[in-house]
């Protein structure tokens, strides 16, 4: 997986001496430390990713690469460890010398690699997590997100359980950081949208341990109209198993962050449950011009259709390659003053990153269905992420004190 | 709470009870026979589920198909079973259970990966049983039908073993067996195949109980540590090679782990691992196991003392010591840090050897006491901003208290059930540091853990990591030429003999422990503030099994050998890790090796070299009488 780094040095160093074709990248190339979880329980959200990551690679060094110079990127396993993650982090830094690193999935890990980068000003844009944390409270002078923050989704699914006919809501979470950030800012949205909300409980399932026969058990005892999930991987698909089985969600209405990613659909297959209001990724209905040259690339070149990890990984890609456009240069100060306010373009259009490290990507919300035997989004409709962060003033008051110099 | 909640919980908790029941009797007839634990019991049980998935699937839908594919699943992973009950285990009966573990580990690492590449990172849902599919009322709740299959199948179970156990001629012998096997061999029995059997059985039962599962969770790559860690809980709590015990011990646990599910789900884990503590201490053989004769014994442990550095091996330590102070002359930051990080190991290494080598102890939980100095460190530092210098003294203090908590259990077992009790309060550690979020931010970790400004730089920081992991390390191999180390020499080699001459075997373990989990602290607080930040998964059980693995590849008698160790084994995995994509498969492979062909380590494989030598210096020396005599191998005593 690695390339022979004494090639790559020769190449390097006889690139000037070289006649080149003006569209081809011969500078000595930028280097782009990449971690992620590619092995461990969140590879799923890996596989997807890895190709649409290595796809705008291949696009951005056809094209010319970027200063003239082609990406190289140096891919680290970070098996869904947050120590792990640091050791690459610092490798990464330390022993390949790359100029920037980006990635990560898993929030525990995005935070800790960012608490690395900020300690040895390294640029890092991160890619997939979720946290809040990561850009605003917690956030770094350092480090950009491509990803919606919970914050956002949440405020987006927050609108249409406002509009369900329930007074009674009861949460099914898990206890991680990320989670709670998502019930957090879910009862605030609603209490607000929604006043008189009579929260029936919490059930909390420990990742790892998989009773569902429990987890319903205390969701029916709650008696909710409505409910609320943040579960994700396994321990979702157990509890959507056990309460189809036990006819549980005929009765409740349910609005859920993620379920409707294709990473999430694809297992449940014929289990799906239908009605459920969540945000997703309608990768074959969404046929915008950018997004559908998007899947018919990564379609043509994988045989096989892009999945939420790769429209983020290749949206990452070519943020970095505009970024670094934009600031001329790979030295850290450059990219960071490059990064605030930055436009490029995505699978969904312009976007930006704003002052406060956060991009506006947005999400397709809706509902699921069953087609075929598979689960599918409909009713969807794509929304801008600039209408559901907070106003980039009040994000700013959230960050720590020098993270926006 | 009412009346229907109470019945829903206790029905959910027999269901968890039913699944574990039919995992954890077959790794405890296994161990009641031959003596062997399996950590990769667990990967049989992932692989019956992800084997029931394609069959299922493959097969037209229809309740019997369901069936046919489960059964075949369960005799596939059976017949996988036999395949490497006959290439591995064979090689293992007769050794020391950490190898019998690491090995095992080794193959669990190895499945898991895979599994991964055959069946892919996704999670895995069978469909539903037809006939099977929906859920009865019970006091107005309701409840899955397909469950009772699980509870009929786990009661079944119970009656066919006892069937086979009372009423065949191949249980008696199994029976004898788990009494005593010399004896069963000398009565002429094949004792080949009757290991081979059982294990195919063990086997088929794990593949069983993840077959059956399919219906009701995915199958998931993280099932197999999930599932192996309880067992190991079970068949301690009941007692090994009790299938009674394992079926009393598999209700409990199920129990409890329902109620902790209602009433404390953030502490659910815990609460399995206390429940199985406090049997110990009442029952140390479990609930309803029989004391089953000595373990076996390393012969390669007795009669052979650690020696002393003589002239030579001081100079070049010291040689050694001056490359080291160099270091910051030739090495870059990156050079730096890993050079830290490996002393780091290496003390931690050290730190389990000096129990599990002269002490003879071997735990499978010295992770915990890494983590509590780290986590001490950490939260010193976030919540009380007292920084490095503090932490230096109370890292290792909290995690020497802890080692005599720990240990007050330890030394009460020896052997087999200090390995699964060790791996249990182990998993304890990491279970409270995983789920307590309010204090130690779960898998979030604690960052911003660097240190102050005098010991900033990383040349500073490489000279304290350099004096406190040398001054650790010369310090534990003192106190192993101290009257400690003696003592708890002779209560390695005789425990008899050392009471009849007056060592109080207990104290002196005790001490020792704690002696242990003070430098494994000490490790931690270097480390948290070389990285900045503590994991919960810095106390997992892959990074106690670091520490054994070092200790071991270097030589588990050798007093060099956790520091050979540590660097050959910070090498090997940094290297494997970077330059291949399956690095599981690979260190899992590795593991197996060292398990099965070094299992004296390094030192082992130097002795034998020299012995070789030395028989053909012999040789020649017979051959021509100049030639001096047999060079002495006696140790150089001081």
């Amino acid at each position: 997986m690695k390339k022979l780094s004494v090639r790559g040095i020769l190449a390097v160093a006889l690139a000037p001496f070289l006649i080149c074709a003006a569209a081809h990248a011969e500078g000595p190339p930028i280097k782009v430390g990449e971690i992620n979880s590619y092995t461990g329980p969140a590879a799923v959200f890996t596989v997807s990713y890895r190709k649409g990551f290595e796809m705008a690679v291949d696009e951005v060094n056809a094209a010319g690469g970027v200063l003239g110079r082609p990406l190289q990127v140096f891919f680290r396993d970070d098996t869904f460890s947050p120590a792990e993650g640091v050791r690459q982090a610092k490798e990464l830094i330390d022993n390949e010398k790359v100029d920037v690193l980006a990635g990560t999935f898993f929030s525990p890990v995005a935070l800790a690699v960012a608490n690395v980068v900020t300690q040895s000003k390294m640029f890092f844009l991160a890619a997939e997590p979720l946290t809040d944390k990561l850009t605003w409270q917690q956030g770094s002078r350092y480090v950009f997100r491509i990803r919606n923050p919970t914050y956002e989704l949440v405020n987006m699914i927050a609108g249409k359980a406002a509009e369900l006919p329930c007074k009674r809501w009861a949460i099914l979470s898990s206890p991680d950081d990320a989670s709670r950030d998502t019930v957090e800012n879910f009862k605030n949205f609603l209490n607000k949208l929604k006043p008189g909300v009579d929260w029936a409980g919490t059930e909390i399932v420990p990742i790892g341990q998989v009773n569902p026969g429990s987890v319903l058990d205390g969701l029916e005892q709650m008696k909710p109209e409505c409910v609320f999930n943040t579960l994700f991987g396994a321990n979702l698909f157990a509890v959507v198993r056990e309460g189809n089985t036990r006819g549980f969600w005929q009765d409740v209405k349910v609005v859920s962050t993620l379920a409707g990613e294709p990473e999430y659909l694809d297992p449940l297959k014929g289990d799906t449950p239908v009605g459920w209001w969540v945000t997703g990724y309608a990768w074959s209905d969404d046929n915008r011009p950018d997004h559908k040259r998007f899947r018919d690339a990564f379609e043509a070149r994988y045989n096989d259709y892009p999945r939420m990890g790769a429209l983020i990984a290749y949206t990452t890609v070519k943020a970095l390659a505009a970024g670094i456009a934009k600031a001329g240069s790979t030295d850290t100060e450059k990219l960071i003053a490059a990064f605030k306010g930055l436009q490029f373009d995505s699978p969904v259009g312009r976007l930006t990153i704003r002052d406060d490290h956060q991009s506006t990507l947005g999400s397709w919300i809706g509902e699921l269905a069953l087609k075929d035997g598979k689960g599918v989004l409909v009713n969807w409709k794509y929304l801008d992420g600039a209408d559901y962060l907070p106003p980039v003033a009040e994000a700013l008051t959230w960050r720590p004190a020098g993270s926006n110099d | 709470m009412d009346a229907a909640q109470l019945v829903l919980m206790t029905l959910n908790g027999l269901v968890i009870a039913a699944n574990l029941f039919i995992v954890s009797a077959g790794k405890s007839i296994v161990y009641g026979v031959s003596r062997t634990s399996n950590f990769a019991h667990g990967s049989l049980y992932m692989l019956g589920a992800y084997l029931a998935y394609t069959l299922v699937t493959a097969f037209p839908q229809g309740t019997v198909w369901f069936f046919l594919a489960v059964a075949l699943s369960a005799g596939t992973v059976g017949l996988f079973g036999l395949a490497i009950e006959m290439t591995m285990f064979r090689r293992l009966y007769t050794a020391p259970h950490h190898l019998q573990l690491i090995a095992t580990f080794g193959l669990f690492m190895i499945i898991r990966d895979l599994t991964q590449v055959i069946w892919g990172p996704y999670e895995l849902f069978g469909p539903r049983v037809p006939g099977l599919a929906g859920a009865v009322k019970i006091m107005g709740r309701r409840f899955p039908e397909y469950n009772f299959l699980i509870l009929g199948t786990s009661v079944v179970l119970v009656l066919v073993l006892w069937l086979i156990f009372h009423k065949t001629l191949w249980g008696v012998k199994l029976r004898a067996a788990t009494q005593d096997r010399e004896m069963v061999a000398a009565l002429g029995v094949d004792q080949r195949w009757l290991f081979s059997g059982v294990f195919v059985m063990g086997a088929t039962l794990a593949g069983l109980a993840g077959a059956l599962q399919i219906p009701t969770q995915p199958a998931h790559l993280g099932m197999d540590l999930d599932i192996v860690i309880l067992a190991f809980a079970v068949i301690v709590i009941g007692g090994m090679g009790s299938i009674a015990g394992t079926f009393l011990a598999s209700i409990m646990v199920g129990l409890i782990t329902a109620l902790g599910a209602v009433a404390f789900s953030q502490f659910s884990l815990v609460l399995v691992f206390i429940m199985m503590a406090a049997v110990l201490v009442v029952r140390p053989n479990g609930l309803l196991g029989k004391h089953l004769g000595h373990d076996w014994k390393d012969p390669a442990g007795v009669g052979a003392p650690p020696r002393r550095a003589g002239r030579v091996a001081r100079l070049a330590w010291g040689a050694m010591l001056l490359i080291l102070a160099a270091a910051p002359l030739y090495a870059g930051n990156f050079g730096l840090s890993t050079i830290s990080e490996t002393l780091i190991y290496a003390l931690f290494a050290f730190s389990f050897w000096f129990m599990g080598g002269p002490g003879g102890m071997i735990s499978f939980g010295q992770a915990a006491f890494f983590a509590i100095g780290m986590y001490t460190a950490a939260l010193l530092l976030r919540d009380l901003g007292i920084g490095l210098g503090v932490a230096l003294v109370a890292g290792p203090l909290c995690a020497g208290l802890s080692a005599a908590v720990f240990g007050f259990f330890y030394i009460r077992v020896g052997g087999i059930r200090l390995a699964m009790l060790s791996l249990a309060f182990g998993q304890l550690v990491w279970a409270v540091l995983y789920q307590w979020y309010a204090v130690t931010n779960g898998d979030n970790g604690i960052l911003n853990v660097w240190p102050p400004a005098w010991a900033a730089n990383t040349v500073s920081y490489y000279y304290i990591t350099l004096v406190l992991c040398g001054g650790g390390i010369i310090s534990m191999r003192h106190i192993v030429f101290a009257p400690l180390g003696y003592g708890l020499r002779a209560a390695r080699d005789s425990i008899l003999r050392s009471e009849a001459v007056g060592i109080h075997i207990a104290l002196q373990r005790w001490i020792g422990f704690v002696v242990s989990g003070v430098f494994a602290g000490l490790a931690g607080v270097l480390m948290v503030y070389l990285k900045g930040s503590a994991f919960p998964a810095y106390a997992d059980v892959a990074s106690s099994f670091d520490a054994l693995v070092m200790a071991l590849l270097g030589g588990m008698q050798s007093l060099n050998g956790p520091l050979f160790g540590a660097v050959m084994y910070r090498a090997l995995k940094i290297y494997v890790q970077i330059e291949f994509v399956r690095w599981p498969t690979v260190m899992g492979v590795a593991l197996i090796l060292i398990a099965l062909f070094l299992p004296r380590g390094l030192e082992g494989a130097v002795d034998q070299i020299r012995a070789r030598l030395a028989r053909r210096r012999h040789l020649t020396a017979v051959q021509s009488p100049a030639s001096p005599a047999l060079p002495a191998l006696a140790p150089e005593r001081h």
